[in-house]
C-alpha cells in the first residue's frame, strides 16, 4: 500500500516525498480500510532489548527480495515511521537530535528510551537502500529526493534522510503549483533555483499558506538547503498544470531525442501494461514503438525555442503526457532507440549535447569553464535542428564528477537542476563477462570491471584491492570517477574490493571455465555461387555452405587448376619446364610494395611466387650450383608440340640431378630423346 | 606473442573475449569496446564503438547481423595472402588455447610476423594482425593442422567469385505512418543524408519503421526497394555516373598486377567486399592523405575490378608512380 502511494507509476519523472506524519497516517488507513495503526503494528516486529532490533524486519526483507528482485524493498512501513517520527518533532519545534530518537522509541514502542541512537544505523542503511532502488529504476518510480550521505550535516548523518521527507506537507505540495504560477506570471525564465523559490515565499510573504513543518525547516540554516533542492525540483518538473502529482493517473514522460537531422518529441511510459496506440486531448496521438517503454508522439508542434520554454500538458483519461519548461536541454544517447535523447541530468564520464536559451547561456557557459573537460566552447556551426537563438555545445563530458557536483552547487541558476544520480552503493560497472548468465561476476583478464563509488561520505574512505590500497587508483578516487581496475593487472582468481566497510567479490579467468554453446552463428549465406548482401543469423542447413569470417570451404570449390609456388630469392636460376616443350626463366620481382609500409621491422623476403594456371611441369631452381626440382602438375612431357624444344631439353639435362621422382626420370628422357 | 596482456593488448583482449564467448548481443558487443576504452583512459569519438564492430568484421574475426543484434564468432582460420611472397593470415577466432599453440609454434618452428594496429585519433585499436611467414604450401597445410584452424588457400581470390551484384532489393512499403518525420534522403554532392517533408523524387531515403529501426530504401520510378545502405549509396552513384574507386599498381618490377585500393570514404564498401578487400593484406584500410579516401593494400588488379563491376562502378586505373619494366617469362 505504502509503495503504491508513494512509489507508484504515477510518479514517473516527478520527484517524490514519502511524507507520513499522523494525519497522513490516518488517512491511509481509513481509505484502505485498517484498523490497527501502523506504528503498533510495526512495532510487533520488533526484538526489543537485543542489539539488533530490527533483524526481523531485514530478514522480511531480503526473503521478498529473493521473490521479486525490481520491487521496491519491503522495509517502508518501518521508514514511515521513521518519518512520522520526524513530523511530530518538527511540529514541536523541538529539533535536538536526541529528542528525535525519544519520539521514534515512544512511537514503536510506547516508551522514550527503548530504541536509541545505537540502535538507529540499520535505519539509516534502509533510507540508502531504498534510494538505490529509487534510482536503479531511472524515475520511474519518481524520482529520488532522499539526500546523499555526502549532504547531510554530521549531527544529522542519520536521522536526516527521514527528516528530509518530513519537510513538504501534502498541503505545501499542492500548493506549489499555485506559487509557481504567480511567479511566471511575472515573466520570470524558468525554472528558477531553489534557494531564489525560497526568497520569493519570503518576499511575497507567502509563509502563511505553508505548514509548520516548512516554516520551521526555512528558519534553519542545516535544512534549508535540503528544502531549497527540493522545492527546486518541484519546480523543474511543473508541467504547467494545477496539480503536481495527479493521483491514480500515469503520467508519461515527453522528451526531446535528436534523430534523423531534427529535434522531435518522444514519450516514455514506464507503466506495467502497455497499449500500442494512446489518444490525448487536442488529437495528440502516441503509438509505441516496437515493444520498448517509447512511444512516437504525433499532433503537437514539434520543438522550438517556444515549446521547450512552455510546459507541456495533455490529458487523456489514466494518462498525462507532460514535461516542464526548461530554459536548458541536454542530450545523451539513449541506448534502446540508439539516439540522442533528452536526460535528468549529466553522467560523468558520458557525452552529451547541451543547447541553452539566451537566458541561461551565461549559466552554461560558466559551468562548462568550470568543470567540462570537453565542450567547453558553442558549436556555432549553425546546425538547422538547433532551436532559434539557442546555443549548443557538443560533445560535452566530465571527466571528474567531484569538480562537476561542486560547480553545479557554485553556479546554481538553470543548470542547478542537472545533478549526476547520486551513488548510494559500493557497485562494479562494465567489465568484460565471460559466462554473464552463469556468473554475473566473472570477468575475462584484463577486462575487469570499473567500481563506482558511493558518493563520497565524509572523511572520503579508502578502495582497497585484495585488501591494499592501490596508488594508480588514486587519482580516479579523487575524481569522483568509475575507477577501473584493468590497469592493475590482476592475476586470474578471485578478487575483492572493497570501501568504507563494504565488500564486493569477483573473479577473473583467462578463458571460459565452461565452453558456451554456439547456437547462433551469423555469416553470409550463399545461393547459386553468390553470397548474400549482408550476413545474418544462419540456420543449420546453410552453415556448412556459408561464409563465416575467412571461412568459406563449403561455399567455393577450389581451382585445381591454378597453382601458386614459392621459389627463392637467393636462386641463381629459376626456371619452368612445361609439359609441352615451353620453357620460362623467372626474375624475382621487387618485394611487394605494402611491406615496407605495413611490415616496418619485417626482414625482406626470402621467397617470391611463380603462379601456374593451366600448366603443368617441373619448377627447377639452382643454388651454389646444385639444381633442385618439384614438380607441378607434371603430367606426361612432350616437348615437341610448343616452344623451342632444343633449349628446353638443354635446360632440363643440365638440371638432370635435380630429383629423383619418376617423372623427372620421365622429363629427362624426353630430352635426352630430342637431344639425340 | 605473450599472453593478452600488453601495450597493445587492447584489441586483443576484446578479441579474446569475443572468442571465448563465441556469440552475444551485438550491443553487448559495443557496450564491451566502450567500456574498455573507458578503462584503459582512451577517449573515443562518436560510433569508434561501431567502427570496430565493422572493422573486425571486416577482417575476418566476427559476423554481425545487425538486424537481428547478434554477432558471433568467426573459426579460426590461416589463409594465404595473395601475391605477398609467402605470407599467410591467421584470422578468426582467438581462444587463449589457439593463443598458446601459436605462441609455442611463435617460439618454436613458426616465423610469426605481429603487427600492431595503429589507429587513428577516437578509434579503438583493433587486435594485432597476425602473419605467418610460410616456405612451401605444405608447410602452411601443416601448421593449420597443428594450430587447430581451417586452411583456406587464399580468402581474397575465393571471396571473388562470390561477391554479390549490387541491385536492387525486392519492392518495398513507401514510408509513411507516425515515423513520416524521421524522412531522410542522401544528398549526393553533401555525401550525407538530410532531412526532407516528402519523397517525390527517385533516390535514395531512410526512415524509421514503426519499431523505430532505421529503414533504408531506393525510389526507382516512383516504386520503393529494400537496400542496405552501402549499396544504397552505390547504386545512387551508378545513377549519376559518379566514380569512387581507384586502383594504382605497385612500383616495383615484377608487381604490375598488384596494387593499391582508393574507395573514397563517403562510400564504404558493402561488407563482403570490404572482407575482400581487408582480407588481401589482413589490414584495415588506411586513411589517406586529407582521409578522404580508405586505402586497401596489396589488391591484385583482378579483385579490385571483380569489387567495382559488381557495385556497378568503372574502375579507374592510375598510373604507377615509378616506371619500371618487368615481366618474368622470356
Amino acid at each position: 500500500m505504502l509503495a503504491e502511494e508513494f512509489f507508484g507509476r504515477q510518479h514517473a519523472g516527478h520527484p517524490t516525498l514519502f511524507y507520513v506524519d499522523d494525519d497522513v497516517e490516518q488517512e491511509l488507513r481509513h481509505g484502505y480500510g485498517i484498523e490497527e495503526p501502523l506504528a503498533q503494528c510495526v512495532g510487533k516486529f520488533l526484538r526489543l532489548g537485543t542489539a539488533e532490533p530490527y533483524s526481523a524486519i531485514e530478514g522480511y526483507r531480503w526473503r521478498k527480495r529473493q521473490q521479486d528482485k525490481e520491487g521496491v524493498p519491503a522495509f517502508l512501513p518501518l521508514l514511515a515511521c521513521s518519518v512520522m517520527a520526524a513530523s511530530r518533532m518538527v511540529n514541536d519545534r523541538n529539533h535536538r537530535a536526541t529528542a528525535y530518537h525519544a519520539r521514534f522509541s515512544e512511537l514503536l514502542t510506547g516508551d522514550e528510551k527503548q530504541l536509541g541512537s545505537q540502535h538507529y544505523e540499520p535505519i539509516s542503511r534502509m533510507w540508502q537502500v531504498l534510494a538505490s532502488w529509487q534510482f536503479s529504476q531511472r524515475g520511474a518510480r519518481g524520482l529520488c529526493t532522499i539526500p546523499a550521505p555526502a549532504d547531510l550535516p554530521s549531527n544529522r548523518s542519520m536521522i536526516g534522510f527521514a527528516q528530509s521527507q518530513a519537510l513538504l506537507s501534502g498541503a505545501d505540495r499542492s500548493f506549489m503549483p499555485k506559487f509557481f504560477r504567480s511567479l511566471r506570471e511575472h515573466g520570470t525564465t524558468w525554472p528558477l533555483p531553489g534557494e531564489t523559490l525560497l526568497a520569493q515565499i519570503e518576499i511575497r510573504g507567502m509563509e502563511q499558506h505553508l505548514s509548520k513543518g516548512f516554516r520551521n525547516a526555512l528558519q534553519e540554516e542545516e535544512l534549508r538547503p535540503f528544502l531549497a533542492k527540493l522545492i527546486g525540483n518541484y519546480a523543474a518538473s511543473w508541467d504547467g498544470s494545477d496539480d503536481l502529482v495527479p493521483t491514480g493517473v500515469t503520467r508519461a514522460e515527453l522528451l526531446v531525442r535528436l534523430d534523423a537531422g531534427r529535434l522531435s518529441w518522444v514519450a516514455r511510459l514506464r507503466s506495467a501494461e502497455q497499449k500500442k496506440c494512446i489518444e490525448l486531448e487536442d488529437g495528440v496521438v502516441l503509438e509505441q514503438l516496437g515493444d520498448t517503454a517509447y512511444y512516437e508522439v504525433t499532433g503537437l508542434p514539434a520543438p522550438s525555442a517556444d515549446t521547450l520554454t512552455s510546459g507541456i500538458r495533455r490529458d487523456g483519461g489514466n494518462l498525462v503526457l507532460s514535461r516542464p519548461s526548461s530554459s536548458v536541454l541536454v542530450l545523451a544517447r539513449d541506448d534502446v532507440l540508439g539516439i540522442w535523447a533528452g536526460t535528468d541530468g549529466f553522467h560523468p564520464g558520458e557525452a552529451h549535447v547541451v543547447l541553452a536559451a539566451p537566458t541561461a547561456q551565461r549559466d552554461v557557459q560558466r559551468l562548462l569553464d568550470k568543470a567540462a573537460t570537453t565542450g567547453r566552447s558553442a558549436d556555432t556551426s549553425k546546425l538547422a535542428w538547433v532551436p532559434q537563438g539557442w546555443s549548443m555545445h557538443k560533445p560535452v563530458t566530465f571527466d571528474n564528477a567531484v569538480t562537476l557536483r561542486r560547480a553545479l552547487q557554485e553556479v546554481q541558476g538553470a543548470v542547478g537542476l542537472l545533478q549526476p544520480p547520486a551513488q548510494f552503493k559500493l557497485r562494479l560497472e562494465g567489465g568484460l563477462k565471460l559466462a554473464p548468465s552463469l556468473d554475473s561476476h566473472l570477468y575475462l583478464r584484463g577486462g575487469e570491471p570499473q567500481v563506482v563509488l558511493p558518493d563520497a561520505t565524509e572523511g572520503t574512505g579508502t578502495l582497497l584491492v585484495d585488501g591494499k590500497e592501490r596508488p594508480e587508483l588514486r587519482k580516479a578516487v579523487a575524481a569522483g570517477r568509475s575507477v577501473p581496475l584493468a590497469v592493475l593487472r590482476l592475476e586470474p582468481g578471485r578478487h575483492t574490493v572493497s570501501y568504507s566497510g563494504v565488500e564486493i567479490d569477483f573473479a577473473t579467468a583467462d578463458q571460459a571455465v565452461v565452453e558456451p554453446k554456439m547456437t547462433k552463428v551469423c555469416g553470409f549465406t550463399v545461393v547459386d555461387g553468390k553470397a548474400s548482401e549482408s550476413p545474418s543469423l544462419l540456420v543449420e542447413q546453410a552453415l556448412p555452405t556459408g561464409i563465416t569470417g575467412a571461412d568459406f570451404t563449403g561455399a567455393t570449390t577450389q581451382d585445381a587448376a591454378a597453382v601458386m609456388e614459392l621459389c627463392r630469392r637467393d636462386a641463381d636460376e629459376v626456371l619452368f619446364a612445361a609439359a609441352d616443350g615451353r620453357l620460362w626463366t623467372f626474375e624475382a620481382p621487387e618485394q611487394p610494395g605494402w611491406w615496407t609500409e605495413r611490415l616496418p621491422d619485417t626482414p625482406a623476403p626470402l621467397r617470391f611466387e611463380a603462379d601456374f594456371h593451366g600448366i603443368g611441369g617441373w619448377l627447377l631452381e639452382r643454388r651454389s650450383g646444385r639444381w633442385k626440382g618439384r614438380p607441378v602438375n607434371p603430367g606426361t612431357p612432350k616437348p615437341k608440340s610448343a616452344g623451342n624444344p632444343r633449349a628446353w631439353a638443354r635446360a632440363v639435362l643440365n638440371a638432370q640431378q635435380a630429383s629423383v621422382e619418376p617423372s623427372w626420370a620421365a622429363y629427362v628422357q624426353a630430352a635426352k630423346e630430342l637431344d639425340r | 606473442m605473450t599472453g593478452p596482456i600488453g601495450t597493445n593488448a587492447f584489441g586483443g583482449i576484446l578479441l579474446r573475449w569475443l572468442s571465448e564467448s563465441r556469440s552475444g548481443k551485438a550491443s553487448v558487443l559495443r557496450d564491451g569496446v566502450r567500456s574498455q576504452a573507458q578503462a584503459w583512459g582512451l577517449e573515443l569519438k562518436e560510433y569508434a564503438d561501431w567502427d570496430w564492430m565493422r572493422k573486425a568484421a571486416a577482417l575476418g574475426f566476427i559476423d554481425v547481423d545487425l538486424r537481428a543484434d547478434r554477432w558471433s564468432v568467426a573459426p579460426p582460420v590461416l589463409t594465404r595472402l595473395p601475391h605477398a611472397d609467402g605470407l599467410a593470415l591467421l584470422t578468426g577466432a582467438r581462444t587463449a588455447r589457439i593463443s598458446a599453440r601459436v605462441e609455442e609454434a611463435a617460439q618454436e618452428w613458426m616465423e610469426l610476423i605481429t603487427v600492431s594496429h595503429r589507429p587513428e585519433a577516437g578509434e579503438a585499436p583493433l587486435p594485432d594482425t597476425l602473419l605467418f611467414q610460410y616456405e612451401d604450401l605444405r608447410a602452411l597445410q601443416e601448421a593449420a593442422e597443428f594450430l587447430g584452424t581451417r586452411y583456406v588457400p587464399c580468402a581474397a581470390l575465393q571471396l571473388t567469385e562470390l561477391l554479390p551484384q549490387a541491385a536492387l532489393g525486392p519492392e518495398s512499403a513507401p514510408p509513411g505512418g507516425s515515423t513520416v518525420n524521421t524522412l531522410e534522403k542522401y544528398e549526393l554532392r553533401l555525401h550525407q543524408f538530410v532531412p526532407v517533408e516528402r519523397d517525390d523524387e527517385d533516390g535514395l531515403y531512410r526512415w524509421r519503421g514503426a519499431d523505430y529501426a532505421r529503414l533504408t530504401r531506393v525510389r526507382r520510378n516512383g516504386v520503393f526497394h529494400a537496400v542496405e545502405r552501402e549499396t544504397g549509396i552505390f547504386l545512387e552513384l551508378a545513377r549519376h555516373r559518379t566514380g569512387v574507386m581507384r586502383w594504382r599498381p605497385e612500383s616495383g618490377k615484377g608487381r604490375a598486377g598488384i596494387g593499391r585500393l582508393f574507395v573514397d570514404r563517403y562510400a564504404p564498401l558493402p561488407a563482403l567486399h570490404e572482407r575482400a578487400a581487408v582480407l588481401c593484406s589482413g589490414f584495415p584500410p588506411s586513411a589517406g592523405k586529407q582521409t578522404q579516401t580508405r586505402a586497401y593494400d596489396n589488391v591484385p588488379r583482378a579483385l579490385a575490378e571483380a569489387i567495382a563491376a559488381s557495385l556497378q562502378q568503372n574502375l579507374e586505373i592510375m598510373p604507377r608512380l615509378v616506371a619500371a619494366t618487368g615481366g618474368r617469362t622470356k
